[in-house]
């Protein structure tokens, strides 16, 4: 598994911002107000009854700067309060303390301010940090070559903190069959990193105890159903389980965003049942997808709904004929990268959920 | 009784609520997601409390989006109001908020049936 490195992130959030110096953007519009309240005082001869507005400046720049940029703003709001009235002559005056006094009283309280505000936000950071770095940890890396199959895999997290945690895959390779589970948890956050634990792991040894699919896929809603449910909502997985063996793919579909099948000739097609069975931990049929044949060089493409509900800034979603060009690149590490970098370009910055992908090809047989 | 009442629960989603009993109706305008699915439970949760009201209506006629915590939150109201001996009916799906519940396998035990035929549409 490879996840996107944080170098690459920062770098993602530079462009996404627009411009280098976005984040100047608040400590100058705020001097520029500043600017404007002193010009307009003193163009209109109004004797620094407009310096009240002074103190916008700092809040301004509280709502959206660092602590010690707001300092700065604060600083440079009750300098100029001062200052202003220098021109009317009122320096000094009981009205232009009293107003002075007023710009002062604000500036420290938008210093206080800035300082709670990025204080919370660093907690907030830090915590899906925590998460998904444990996303990350649960998530081992597949093999790259297993049962005649050449694999690559992909979990990109989500930039804000409510969208962190739950996806999940893992490949079970046993002689010539590979078992492969993509899984979404309704949920975010620790407890569905825990789940998503649990059914991974789970997965790991079913897929070899078990000889049917249906039958690892009811073990699995049997254990997501004994886990107990959140406060206002219901704990389930969507989950696909897909078995590659000799050249042929069988699906159990439990409510979850169809695998995408690419031949070598570049058709497309979704593999899975209709309807879908329900989601793991909700009880119901579980049914196996008749068998079929995939031939070398075609590839199988499992992904979860961040990649399907990724959206730009009208809104719009990830349109799915964009996967076409990228699932033809030359190899299957380079496609997925294709992929993140559709997505990427799709959304303008980082996805609000996880996505999880994985990309199988069958090779020739060896000897 | 009838009654109307209105819930702004955050930009994304607005709650509407009539009751005429004994089924309580919600109409919800928006989308039902991580951040809103929560007033959607906690609305259908507080209208169980009165007594009179057994069933609940959802009207998912200016719902544009659902995503899994939403359809977790309709399979818990669900099981909230079958514990009340109530139904929880959903009327009016648009044709992507459909699809999305057909898609998660949700369809037919949200709405009756196993292809959801059983759910008023538009």
């Amino acid at each position: 598994m490879r996840t996107n490195p944080p170098a690459e992130r920062v770098a993602d959030r530079t462009d996404a911002a627009g411009s280098p110096w976005a984040p100047w953007l608040g400590l100058r519009l705020a001097i520029g107000f500043i600017a404007v309240v002193l010009l307009v005082d003193v163009a209109a001869g109004t004797h620094a009854v407009l310096i009240g507005f002074l103190a916008l400046a700092p809040l301004f720049a509280a709502a959206v700067d660092t602590p010690r940029r707001t300092g700065v703003v604060s600083a440079t709001a009750i300098t100029a309060a001062v200052a202003a009235g220098l021109p009317s002559g009122m320096l000094g005056s009981l009205d232009h303390l009293l107003r002075v006094l007023v710009v002062i009283a604000v500036s420290l309280m938008a210093v206080y301010v800035a300082r709670a505000r990025t204080r919370r936000e660093e907690r907030l950071r830090r915590m899906a940090e925590i998460v998904r770095t444990t996303q990350a940890a649960i998530l081992r890396e597949p093999p790259r070559y297993a049962a005649g199959v050449e694999l690559a895999a992909r979990y990109v997290s989500a930039y804000e903190e409510a969208g962190v945690g739950g996806d999940l895959y893992e490949v079970v390779a046993d002689h010539d069959r590979l078992r492969i589970i993509v899984g979404d948890v309704c949920g975010k956050g620790l407890a569905a990193v825990r789940l998503a634990s649990a059914v991974t792991g789970a997965f790991r040894q079913l897929a070899i105890i078990r000889p049917d699919l249906v039958q690892v896929a009811r073990d699995l809603d049997a254990l997501v159903a004994r886990e107990p449910t959140s406060a206002r909502g219901t704990t389930f997985v969507t989950a696909v389980l897909v078995e590659l063996r000799d050249g042929e793919i069988r699906t159990v579909n439990c409510g979850h965003p169809a695998p995408i099948l690419r031949r070598r000739s570049g058709e497309m097609t979704e593999c899975g049942t209709s309807p879908p069975d329900r989601p793991l931990g909700l009880a119901g049929p579980r049914t196996a997808e008749i068998g079929r044949h995939w031939a070398v060089g075609d590839r199988l493409l499992l992904l979860t709904d961040g990649l399907i509900e990724a959206r730009d800034g009208e809104r719009r979603f990830f349109p799915m004929d964009a996967l076409r060009d990228c699932l033809a690149e030359p190899s299957v590490d380079r496609c997925l990268d294709a992929v993140w970098g559709a997505v990427h370009r799709h959304v303008g910055g980082e996805p609000h959920d996880d996505i999880a992908l994985l990309l199988a090809e069958r090779r020739p047989a060896v000897g | 009784m009838v009654g109307a009442d209105r819930m702004e629960s955050c930009v994304a989603l607005t709650i509407d609520m009539t009751q005429q009993e004994p089924v309580t109706r919600f109409r919800l305008s928006g989308e039902m997601d991580v951040a809103t699915s929560g007033y959607v439970h906690d609305a259908v949760i507080a209208a169980l409390a009165i007594d009179s009201v057994r069933d609940v209506t959802l009207d998912f006629t200016h719902l544009t989006l659902i995503d899994s915590s939403g359809m977790g939150t309709l399979v818990a109201c669900q099981r909230a109001v079958a514990v009340r001996g109530g139904t929880l009916r959903l009327e009016n799906l648009a044709h992507f908020v459909r699809r999305q519940l057909f898609a998660a396998g949700l369809l037919g035990l949200l709405c009756g049936g196993d292809d959801g035929s059983a759910a008023s549409s538009n």
